[in-house]
C-alpha cells in the first residue's frame, strides 16, 4: 500500500504544542486515499516521543543526530530525502509551522514534488485529492491539487483536531530508532531561549481576552486585563502587532505564528482578524468580538459582534458587572 | 579558498543584500470573484501595497548598511506591470536598485514559480544576504525564501527577529522565533536566505531625498522566462467564498444594553 509520511514537530526533543492534530490529518487522509501511515519524529534523544507517537497505532521511525537537539529543519529535511528515496511515499506533510514551511520548501524543489501549503481540509475527486486552503487573508478559498506522484503538504495548525489515541483501541506501531550519518548541513543552532513570561499559558486558560491594534495605547492593556479578572482561569493574548509595538511580550500572541488555542471564551477586542491570526483562534468555543470597523473579518467567525469602541465600551462591561454580578 | 562564482575583482569587497518583495492587495480591498471561478476581478477599487513582512525585510537590509557602510541593497519583484510602483516605494525606502521580473499572466502564481525567477536571476549575481518577509500576508505560504535557498544551495534560517553579523562578514548569527515566544540562536555562513518576521525592527517613512530620486530612476525590467523552468507546481482546481458559518448575533442597543445582554449570555454559559 502506498504511504503518507507525516513528520512530527519537535523541539528539544518535546513534541511541538500542536505536533498531534498532524496525525489525524495522516488518519482521515489515509481513510480517504487507503494510504498506510508511517509517523516519523526527530531530535537528539526521540525514543519517549517515538513511543507517545506509537500509542496512535502507526508505525514510528525516529531518527537521531546529535545536531537534532534543537530544531534544525535544514538538517533534518536533508535528513528526510534518503527516507523519501527509500520507501517513496506518496505523500510527506508536515505541521503548517515556519520550520515545516522551510522543510517542505527545501523537499519540493530539491525532489520535484507539487508543495500545497495551510491545508485546511480535504476533498476526493475521484482519486486526486483537492486541497482547500485561504487565500487573501481568508477572504477567499481555494482548492489545489497535485500534479506530480509524490506531493509535500503543510497542515493549518488547528485545522485538525489532535488525533485521541484513547477513541479507539489500537495496538501500538512498532518504533525504529535510526541514526542518522553526519550530514552536510551548514546551520549550526546554538540555543534556545526559554519564553520571557512563564506565566503566560494561554492553551491552558478558560478565557482568553485579546488586544488588537484598536486599543490604540500601550496603557489601554489595563482594561484587557480588567476585563481578564472577570474570570476565573483566563489569560490575556494578543494579535502580532502589539507584540511588535513590543507592547506585550510575544508569550501573548494567537496566531499561526504564536499560539494555536481553543478556550471556551475568545473575546477579541480591538483585532480586525487577519487569516494569520484567526487559524490561531477560531476553534475557540465562543467566540466574543468587539470592533468599530462593522466589516471587520474577525466577525465573519463570531458568535457575539459588538460594534463599539473598546476603549468605551470595556469600562461600560466592568461598570455593568459591579452592578449585577457583585 | 572562495568558489570561483563568489570571487570578485580587488576593487569589489562591498557586501551585497537582495530582498524580494511582493505586491499584494490592501487588506481593506473589496475582492471578487472572476474568470469562471480561476481568478478574482483585478479592475476597479483594488489598492496595491508592499508585503508588509517584506517591509521589515527591506527595513533590515538598510539597517544593516547604515551599520556596515560598504553595503549595496537590491530589491526584486515578480508579477504584473503594477509589481512596478512597489519597486518604486522600496527605493523610496533606501534601496539601490530595484529589478522588476516582468510575468504578465494574471491568476494564481504558485511560489515555486517566483521562486525560480528569483533563484535564477540572482545565481550569478554573489549575493551575500538574500532577505525575504517570513511570508506575505494575502496567501501564507512561507515558500517563496526557503525555495529560493534550496534552489541555490544557500543554507537558511526562517522566521528572523535578530541578526548578527560577524567582523569578517563570513557568518550571520540570527535569533530565530519559534511558536510561543521561544527564539532560537542560530549560526549559518554566508552567502545565505534569511525570512524575517515582524517587529525585527520599525520600517521608516520615505525620506524625501530617497522619494526624488526614486522618482527619477529607472527600473531594471526583465521578461520572466518561464519555458525553461520545467515546474510542475500545483494546479488550481477553483476558487470560491468561504462558507459562512452560523451567522454570528450583532448584539444592539445603547453600550450600556449591549454590555447588558453580553453579561447575560456569559452568565448563562456559566463563564462568570
Amino acid at each position: 500500500m502506498e504511504r503518507i509520511l507525516a513528520i512530527l514537530d519537535t523541539i528539544a526533543n518535546k513534541p511541538a504544542p500542536s505536533g498531534f492534530e498532524l496525525i489525524n490529518f495522516a488518519e482521515q487522509f489515509a481513510d480517504t486515499f487507503s494510504l498506510d501511515i508511517q509517523v516519523v519524529v526527530a531530535g537528539s534523544s526521540i525514543v519517549d516521543v517515538a513511543e507517545k507517537a506509537s500509542c496512535y497505532g502507526h508505525d514510528v521511525m525516529g531518527l537521531e543526530h546529535n545536531s537534532l537537539t534543537h530544531p534544525n529543519p535544514d538538517f533534518l529535511a536533508k535528513a528526510v530525502i534518503p527516507l523519501i528515496d527509500d520507501i517513496k511515499p506518496r505523500y510527506v506533510c508536515f505541521q503548517h509551522t515556519m520550520r515545516g514551511c522551510q522543510m517542505a520548501a527545501h523537499l519540493s524543489a530539491r525532489l520535484n514534488m507539487t508543495c500545497i501549503t495551510a491545508v485546511q481540509s480535504f476533498n476526493a475527486v475521484g482519486d486526486i485529492p483537492v486541497f482547500r486552503r485561504s487565500l487573501f487573508n481568508g477572504k477567499l478559498t481555494i482548492d489545489l491539487s497535485p500534479t506530480t506522484e509524490q506531493s509535500v503538504l503543510t497542515i493549518l495548525p488547528g485545522a485538525f483536531a489532535p488525533a485521541d489515541s484513547s477513541a479507539v483501541p489500537r495496538n501500538p506501531g512498532t518504533v525504529v530508532i535510526r541514526k542518522i550519518s553526519d550530514i552536510d548541513s551548514p546551520c549550526r543552532p546554538l540555543s534556545m531561549s526559554e519564553s520571557t513570561e512563564e506565566t503566560v499559558r494561554l492553551e491552558e486558560s478558560d478565557v482568553i481576552i485579546s488586544a488588537g491594534r484598536g486599543i490604540g495605547a500601550q496603557e489601554n492593556l489595563e482594561l484587557i486585563r480588567e476585563v481578564a479578572r472577570l474570570f476565573p482561569n483566563s489569560a490575556v493574548g494578543a494579535s502580532r502587532i502589539i507584540c511588535d509595538q513590543k507592547w506585550l511580550p510575544y508569550a501573548h500572541q494567537v496566531g499561526v505564528t504564536g499560539k494555536t488555542v481553543s478556550p471556551r471564551l475568545y473575546m477579541a477586542c480591538g483585532i480586525s482578524g487577519s487569516q494569520q491570526h484567526i487559524s490561531g483562534m477560531k476553534g475557540s468555543q465562543i467566540i466574543v468580538a468587539i470592533n468599530t470597523d462593522p466589516q471587520a473579518a474577525i466577525f465573519s467567525i463570531s458568535d457575539y459582534i459588538i460594534i463599539e469602541d473598546l476603549k468605551t465600551f470595556l469600562p461600560t462591561l466592568m461598570q455593568k458587572h459591579k452592578e449585577l454580578y457583585k | 579558498m572562495e568558489t570561483g562564482c563568489r570571487r570578485r575583482g580587488p576593487d569589489d569587497t562591498s557586501m551585497k543584500i537582495l530582498v524580494c518583495v511582493k505586491q499584494v492587495q490592501d487588506t481593506e480591498s473589496p475582492i471578487e470573484i472572476a474568470n469562471g471561478g480561476q481568478w478574482i476581478n483585478e479592475e476597479g477599487h483594488i489598492a496595491f501595497r508592499m508585503n508588509r513582512y517584506d517591509e521589515f525585510a527591506l527595513e533590515e537590509a538598510v539597517l544593516i548598511r547604515e551599520s556596515l557602510g560598504d553595503v549595496i541593497v537590491d530589491t526584486i519583484s515578480v508579477g504584473q506591470q503594477r509589481s512596478g510602483s512597489t519597486l518604486k516605494k522600496s527605493l523610496e525606502k533606501g534601496a539601490a536598485n530595484g529589478i522588476h521580473i516582468l510575468l504578465e499572466t494574471t491568476g494564481y502564481c504558485p511560489p515555486s514559480l517566483t521562486a525560480a525567477l528569483i533563484a535564477d536571476y540572482a545565481r550569478d549575481k554573489s549575493y551575500d544576504i538574500i532577505l525575504c518577509g517570513v511570508m506575505a500576508e494575502d496567501d501564507m505560504q512561507c515558500q517563496v525564501g526557503p525555495l529560493i535557498a534550496a534552489r541555490l544551495g544557500f543554507p537558511c534560517a526562517v522566521s528572523v527577529v535578530k541578526e548578527a553579523i560577524s567582523p569578517d562578514r563570513k557568518t550571520i548569527t540570527v535569533e530565530c522565533e519559534l511558536e510561543g515566544g521561544i527564539n532560537e540562536t542560530i549560526a549559518l555562513p554566508m552567502p545565505c536566505l534569511l525570512t524575517i518576521q515582524s517587529g525585527i525592527n520599525r520600517p521608516r517613512y520615505p525620506s524625501l531625498s530617497n522619494v526624488l530620486r526614486a522618482k527619477d530612476q529607472k527600473l531594471l525590467t526583465i521578461q520572466a522566462n518561464v519555458g525553461p523552468l520545467s515546474l510542475k507546481p500545483e494546479q488550481l482546481v477553483s476558487i470560491s467564498y468561504p462558507e459562512k458559518g452560523t451567522k454570528g448575533l450583532i448584539i444592539t442597543g445603547t453600550a450600556e444594553q449591549k454590555a447588558e445582554q453580553l453579561l447575560t449570555i456569559l452568565h448563562e454559559q456559566s463563564l462568570i
